[in-house]
């Protein structure tokens, strides 16, 4: 589905990323590994065109995304949730998910999607009046996930989804995750620090360090590889 | 008393195209984050174009009025597809954006002198009767002022508060990055919404051409005014900024009929002022 080759991009005059080859295939998770620094917030923003100091190609469904501007990307099906949730704090948390299906023209199907999205996060329904910004950081990250929903997207980036959230959301985030992936058949890649968690959620992994992808696998022999273990999963 | 209900009219109507020039200016702060200093002088071409389409190409009123803000709204878009797109959203460019609407400013007064000279002109009252109603004494015109005024900046609540275009420029408004996720074109939503904010002031500018005549330097007053408005009311807050049009209108007509018209603008400033001794960040602002 998703088919990165020799990736380089830039912020300036220093560059971030060094070659990256990744390929992501229809109806996988993919995670992606990393520390801090390591480029994994400018690998999602130069996927989705809003880091464009960039050289290499990126296809989706064979179709060369270099040069599409980064608002057309949703009618193609691609979207992000990115780090740091970006939820538009001084509008309801309605209008953030109408907003989600901006470029929607089918009333229909947005009404559907409206209403899987609030069955899927219960939550939001008791919110859906109350400005954004005031909502707690899981409920950010349901809104943020459940807007990005609305566009009944194909594949899927999500930037740091448990970020700052306690464990026992983190746990209910991920369960959402795997629903949509199951569900919907969407195509994932998550970007986490939780090593541990993202790795029992995802089919496969790849690591970056520094820039580069330096390892990667299967998911469930990650989790087992002594490398990752000493180095991601605290063991 | 009837002086005290004239001066409160009197005020609600001069604080009525106060907000709506004041809901422009901020607009454009709110989603381009900049300071439009040509603002004042979309007003003056607002009024120069209803002249051109009232008296020099002889149509209606109202026709001519639609006219005069549909070609300032292209206008407005135009100026800022060209000249303000291009160093907009670019950190190292800093002030530049400030600086080419001041250039900006400049061109088009110079351009009005160029094309309809450097006097004076007029277009007549659309209606010059006088309502007299117990004791208080109005010209038509200045109700016809406050009635498009009102409508108009209804008009611009409900489109900003109800539509999915106006989400999508709240939303560009607060987070660009986020917006460009959605789908949202930012860019044309700056361009739209600087033709927006343009044709606001054209909607004033030709209002107001039968009671103040029309000249080059007519917008430079109305860019101070707009910019105590959008101050007092806190910059981008739509709402902050009609709520500071009428209380700017009303404080200047006590002003003037208490003091003398020679205070209006020292009370203007004033406001200003001790605005930001209490609260810096206007009425409806966010403290940060």
């Amino acid at each position: 589905m998703l088919k990165i080759s020799n990736l380089n991009a830039y912020y300036g005059d220093v560059q971030v990323l060094y070659d990256v080859n990744l390929e992501v295939n229809d109806r996988e998770i993919v995670t992606i590994l990393g520390s801090n620094g390591a480029g994994k917030t400018t690998l999602m923003k130069t996927i989705c065109g809003v880091e464009t100091t960039r050289s290499g190609t990126i296809e989706f469904d064979g179709e060369n995304l270099m040069k599409v501007p980064a608002h057309k990307l949703v009618t193609k099906g691609i979207t992000l949730t990115p780090e740091g949730r970006h939820l538009f704090p001084e509008l309801t948390v309605k209008e953030n998910l109408l907003l989600g299906a901006y470029s929607s023209k089918d009333k229909k199907a947005t009404k559907d999607t409206y209403d899987w999205v609030i069955s899927l996060f219960p939550r939001l329904k008791e919110r859906l009046i109350q400005y954004a910004g005031t909502m707690s950081g899981g409920e950010q990250q349901m809104c943020a996930i459940g807007r990005v929903l609305m566009s009944n997207p194909k594949f899927l980036m999500l930037d740091e989804p448990s970020l700052g959230l306690a464990p026992n959301i983190v746990d209910s985030v991920f369960d959402v995750i795997k629903k949509i992936n199951e569900e919907k058949g969407i195509t994932i890649i998550v970007v986490e620090q939780n090593a541990n968690i993202a790795l029992q959620t995802a089919d496969r992994g790849y690591v970056l360090e520094n820039g580069s992808i330096n390892m990667s696998g299967n998911a469930k022999e990650m989790l087992e590889s002594p490398d990752i273990q000493k180095l991601y999963l605290g063991l | 008393m009837a002086v005290i209900i004239q001066n409160l009219i009197n005020g609600i109507i001069s604080g009525s195209y106060y907000a709506v020039l004041g809901v422009g200016l901020t607009v454009t702060w709110g989603v381009l984050k900049m300071i439009n200093v040509a603002h004042g002088n979309f007003y003056m071409m607002g009024a120069y174009m209803f002249y051109t389409f009232s008296i020099i190409m002889g149509f209606p009123v109202i026709p001519s009025m639609i006219a005069g803000v549909a070609a300032v709204f292209v206008l407005g878009m135009i100026m800022e597809k060209f000249v303000l797109a291009p160093s907009l959203g670019r950190g190292k460019f800093g002030d530049t954006p400030f600086i080419l609407t001041l250039a900006m400013g400049i061109l088009l007064e110079n351009v009005a002198q160029l094309v309809w000279g450097e006097t004076n002109v007029g277009v007549p009252y659309f209606n010059d009767s006088i309502i007299k109603v117990m004791g208080i004494t109005m010209a038509s015109q200045r109700l016809i002022v406050a009635a498009v005024a009102m409508v108009t900046l209804i008009v611009v609540l409900v489109i900003i508060k109800r539509t999915k275009f106006g989400w999508a420029i709240s939303a560009t408004a607060q987070n660009t990055f986020a917006a460009s996720l959605m789908g949202i074109n930012t860019k044309q939503i700056y361009m739209v919404t600087f033709g927006i904010a343009t044709a606001l002031c054209a909607i004033a500018g030709s209002l107001l051409a039968p009671i103040y005549g029309i000249n080059p330097w007519m917008g430079e007053s109305i860019q101070l005014k707009s910019f105590v408005v959008c101050i007092v009311g806190g910059l981008g807050s739509v709402g902050g900024s009609i709520v500071a049009g009428l209380l700017l209108g009303i404080i200047e007509s006590f002003a003037t009929q208490f003091l003398g018209s020679g205070w209006q603008n020292v009370i203007a400033y004033a406001l200003v002022i001790v605005m930001f001794w209490f609260r810096p960040a206007g009425i409806f602002g966010k403290m940060e």
